[in-house]
């Protein structure tokens, strides 16, 4: 078509006018003159013809032009203004943030809360529990007696709460001694069963001679009333308690008791025979093993922890052999003082012996009702329970103190070895099969956990995130893209 | 209607001259829902477009500046909210399926459509805006944003791949 001189678009451009007036003029010269351009042309025009039959209806009459001015003072001002839309948004999002905060930390204060008052409560239940302390009026006997536990005190409460002492209403003969006798007669009936059940008998009976001997009208008033001569030997009886208590006490401060508990790690060579010889060591000493027990892991070094009881006369000699087995990487000594305790134990035993001795006494010279008897005799069997509760107790502490606690633990000195049997590359396999599976179980938990934690939380800002991105991208896009485009 | 030029009517109306837009829309309402039309199926949502179109070129006439002709710049907003409208929709065919058709042999336009359908994308919107818009090779050339020579190619295939679309049907030349 070149050989034409006029090119095969020329034909379209000149049918559509956009060819130069020069440039229309030779097409159309050329034309006149080539028949297979002018059928083109013809073919052109009666495509042209055929597309413009498919014309549309008109626009409908509903079609309005926009309201301008109601645009604009309405809601054009937020279209026009991506940036006033975007500080909206950042604006309600502090205000959510500001909304929610303070109830997020309200939930997890309340949260605490609820389980502070409870531990609180729970002290204050404790405390409340505790027996209340030793009252500061104390009478004399404390201060030659050992202390007694707290239980003992109860009774010295119970007085301390009475309105009067004894002493001093013997001492004036008020009208109200009938009454006042009667009281400190339950008293004592009470301070009885408390000393039985707390093992304190000697040391009462004890400060109840005291009492006496302070209040003299009053036990002769008691004694009268119920039996004289048998309440004059058991009184007796008391007071030689209460004399032998003192002798023993001072003879048993005279020496200290004291409980040593020793712990040494060794580093050991040879494992199994330093075991061997702590054992052939402690049975020498004339002690013995307590408690051993030994650990074996593979690639780990070997491990046994003994607890030995060695005469306390044989710990220095022990002890020094045990350091010998190896290297000693660890050692402590503690003591503990336990003189006190076995004197005050010492005391409350033979006291409690003397109230047996005249309970007994009692009995023996009583003619009285069988009720009285009875209560005599029970009497008797609860003081016997104690003193041999308190016999154990005294041989327990004993026993600490001439056998020193030694605590060994040996370590073997760990050596390395080669490790002669490999695992199997199927043993292999299938573990790291199962330890994958582990991880990712863990990993499929671990997201689990996640979302059930912040799954809401994150929906819940990820929309609201989400949505005002897309409002404000529409606004955006609505004011750039004719400016965009030109 | 007055005889002042589109572009003097637009800076008219950026100047606040709300009768010179009255003007523009009354010009250019049946061409812009004609556009709209051919290409939407729905003549409810083509009526919305149209109305979105002159909406935009009174948010934006503050923006507008005599450097392209008015036609081609309301075209051009035109062409983006079918654009917009057929993404949106997720629409991959751009000429409605129910043809609208006015004193025309529907059969015969059914056939036009199924001819531009086939069509490449670039050579039938060239077509389109030269057929039924009655824009120039320049004007098409702005609207699209590609050279005037391209315009001119591409409509000369497009023209006779229409023939020989038409041709087998006996349309052409009916």
């Amino acid at each position: 078509m070149v050989k034409h001189g006029v090119e095969a678009e020329e034909l379209q451009a000149y049918l559509d006018g956009e060819l130069t007036p020069a440039r229309q003029t030779e097409v159309e010269t050329h034309l006149h003159e080539c028949r297979q351009c002018a059928g083109l042309l013809d073919d052109l025009k009666r495509v042209s013809a055929t597309l413009k039959q498919w014309q549309v209806e008109p626009a409908p009459a509903s079609l309005r032009p926009p309201a301008v001015e109601l645009e604009k003072t309405r809601w054009g001002w937020l279209r026009l203004r991506p940036a006033v839309a975007l500080a909206a948004t950042a604006a309600v999002v502090l205000v959510v943030a500001a909304l929610s905060l303070p109830n997020l930390y309200r939930s997890k204060m309340t949260s605490l809360e609820r389980i502070e008052p409870r531990q609180e409560e729970q002290l204050a239940y404790k405390r409340s529990a505790e027996p209340a302390p030793p009252p500061a009026a104390v009478p004399e006997v404390s201060r030659e007696v050992p202390s007694p536990p707290a239980k003992t005190d109860a009774p010295a409460a119970r007085r301390a709460v009475l309105p009067a002492a004894p002493s001093t209403v013997g001492l004036e003969g008020a009208p109200a001694e009938t009454e006042t006798k009667a009281k400190t007669y339950a008293l004592e009936k009470l301070e009885a069963k408390d000393e039985a059940a707390s093992g304190v008998a000697g040391g009462v009976a004890g400060r109840r001679l005291e009492a006496q001997k302070q209040a003299a009208p009053l036990t002769a008033d008691r004694v009268a009333s119920e039996d004289k001569e048998s309440r004059a030997k058991s009184a007796a009886a008391g007071e030689q308690a209460f004399a032998a208590n003192r002798q023993r006490t001072e003879s048993a401060a005279a020496r200290r008791l004291i409980a040593y508990h020793v712990y040494l790690t060794v580093e050991v060579k040879e494992f199994t025979a330093s075991k061997e010889k702590v054992e052939r060591l402690v049975e020498e000493a004339g002690g013995y093993v307590a408690q051993s027990s030994s650990a074996e892991t593979p690639d780990q070094p070997q491990q046994a922890d003994l607890v030995l009881r060695v005469p306390a006369e044989q710990l220095q000699a022990v002890l020094e052999q045990l350091r010998g087995l190896g290297r000693v990487i660890n050692e402590q000594l503690s003591s503990e003082e336990l003189t006190e305790q076995v004197v005050d134990l010492e005391a409350r035993l033979r006291n409690a012996r003397a109230t047996e001795q005249r309970l007994i006494a009692v009995l023996n010279e009583r003619t009285g009702k069988v009720r009285d008897i009875l209560e005599v005799e029970r009497e008797i069997d609860r003081t016997r329970q104690e003193i041999e509760r308190m016999e154990a107790q005294r041989q327990n502490l004993m026993h600490r103190v001439e056998l020193a606690t030694v605590a060994v633990t040996l370590l073997e000195e760990f050596q390395a070895q080669l490790d002669s049997a490999p695992v199997g590359t199927a043993t292999r396999l299938r573990n790291a099969f199962v330890e994958g599976y582990e991880r990712f179980a863990g990993m499929l938990l671990g997201f689990v956990f996640f979302f059930a934690r912040y799954g809401l939380v994150l929906l819940f800002w990820g929309g609201f995130l989400w949505l005002t991105g897309r409002l404000c991208k529409r606004a955006l896009v609505r004011r750039l893209r004719p400016l965009v485009d030109f | 209607m007055s005889d002042r030029l589109d572009e003097e009517l637009m800076l008219a109306f950026k100047g606040g001259d709300g009768l010179a837009f009255r003007e523009l829309f009354d010009r250019y309402k049946n061409s812009i829902y004609g556009y709209v039309r051919r290409r939407v199926n729905d003549p409810g949502r083509a009526e919305e477009i149209t109305q979105d179109v002159f909406l935009a070129l009174v948010q934006h006439r503050n923006g507008y500046q005599v450097t392209a002709s008015f036609r081609t710049y309301l075209y051009r907003i035109a062409l983006n909210r079918v654009a917009s409208e057929h993404r949106k929709k997720k629409e991959s065919d751009p000429l409605p399926e129910d043809v609208p058709a006015a004193r025309s042999d529907p059969a015969v336009v059914q056939q036009v459509r199924e001819a531009l359908a086939q069509l490449e994308p670039g050579q039938r919107e060239i077509v389109m805006l030269r057929e039924y818009e009655g824009l120039s090779y320049e004007e098409i050339a702005q609207v699209l944003k590609v050279p005037v020579g391209t315009v001119r190619s591409r409509l000369f295939r497009a023209k006779l791949a229409l023939r020989d679309l038409l041709a087998p049907r006996g349309l052409e030349g009916a």
